[in-house]
């Protein structure tokens, strides 16, 4: 699986997407385009994020720039992981 | 499963002057194996999230012979004291408490249960008395005692967590205050500097554990793998020749304090569980 693909399971997983999962691309806006993104969502996607990937986010390394997309919120995964 | 139903005992531990609240569910007349498990909880709100799956794993086990001690650690459930009062040590003492209470009761063989955060402190009671405990069971481990921490005081942050400027709550304001002495209330919980640092002091992978390790971890699709941080934690523990086995079960993440108010199930996590329970004979 690629990062991507355990960032879309996981982004499925916690907003309860079901089938809807399986259309997002890189390029699919997240915040402000998901009503299920909601301020506890984005919360419990960090933690989800953290404990699958086995990594510390800061809250002053994110903000909704991280959050803008699919491909963004994947990019920061991996860079994260580089840096681990 | 049958539909006998054993009966459980509850009852108040007595240690000092205070209390810990405890469920025995005792093995089943007919198969009793002379094995009982501690349960370790998680961490704070976690542990009402899971009540419910922890009952119905633990009437599994005591239908296949295997007694369960559940115990409120100091400062939490329906123990005595607040959390203020707590540190690791109070609650590594509880775990040996209700380890010699299973003793007691005609248990000779025992082992561990940890959930989450509880798996930090069954995983560093393991090494620290490899002589008493013959497995440990993990359900969902915690990786990171310091991701732990972070995720607890994130919630009280909630969504000013986007808000760019910070300028409000932060977690590393939150630390400052707690390492000047002040208690910081979450939840309802009172957190204190002695247990934050404590819990932010805990990673799974640092202890290499002296028994065999059942680590069961949820995930949402079938097929899917675990996660590739326990797959890390695992893979180290099995080079320093440490057998493991890591399954998954699918369901739902129904320890998430985030998540929904309402209790989720995870059946699959409970009959994954008596699988596993069916070697320990």
């Amino acid at each position: 699986m690629t990062t991507l693909d355990s960032v879309k399971a996981i982004i499925g997983d916690v907003l309860q997407l079901g089938p809807r999962q399986d259309i997002l691309t890189a390029e699919t806006p997240l915040l402000g385009n998901m009503p299920e993104l909601d301020s506890m969502a984005v919360v419990a996607l960090i933690a989800t994020i953290e404990e699958k990937f086995g990594i510390l986010i800061d809250d002053d390394e994110v903000d909704a720039s991280t959050f803008a997309t699919l491909g963004t919120l994947t990019a920061f995964v991996e860079q994260k992981l580089q840096t681990a | 499963m049958g539909m006998t139903s054993f009966p459980m005992e509850a009852f108040f531990l007595a240690v000092g002057k205070g209390t810990r609240f405890c469920i025995y569910h005792p093995p089943s007349a007919r198969s009793n194996l002379g094995l009982a498990a501690v349960f370790v909880p998680p961490f704070a709100e976690e542990m009402n999230k899971c009540r419910h799956v922890v009952a119905q794993a633990a009437r599994r086990l005591s239908g296949l012979g295997i007694g369960v001690l559940l115990i409120d650690l100091l400062g939490c459930g329906d123990s005595s004291g607040s959390l203020e009062d707590a540190t690791w040590q109070h609650w590594r003492d509880d775990i040996t408490l209700g380890t010699q209470w299973l003793r007691d009761r005609g248990h000779e063989r025992l082992m561990l249960w940890g959930m989450r955060a509880g798996a930090l402190l069954a995983m560093d009671m393991a090494v620290t008395v490899p002589e008493v405990y013959e497995r440990c069971l993990l359900w969902q481990p915690v990786l990171s005692g310091e991701t732990c921490l972070v995720q607890f005081l994130r919630l009280s942050i909630g969504s000013d967590i986007l808000s760019g400027n910070k300028a409000g709550v932060s977690i590393k304001g939150m630390r400052a205050q707690l390492e000047r002495g002040e208690i910081l209330e979450i939840a309802g919980y009172r957190l204190t500097q002695a247990l934050a640092a404590d819990i932010a002091a805990m990673t799974l992978e640092r202890f290499s554990p002296p028994c065999p390790v059942h680590w069961l971890e949820v995930v949402t699709e079938d097929g899917s793998g675990p996660s590739p941080g326990a797959s890390r934690v695992v893979q180290s523990w099995r080079a320093a020749g440490v057998e493991v086995r890591l399954i998954t079960a699918r369901g739902d993440a129904f320890w998430s304090v985030a998540s929904a108010e309402e209790l989720v199930q995870c059946p699959a996590l409970v009959d994954a569980t008596a699988h596993e329970a069916e070697s320990w004979t």
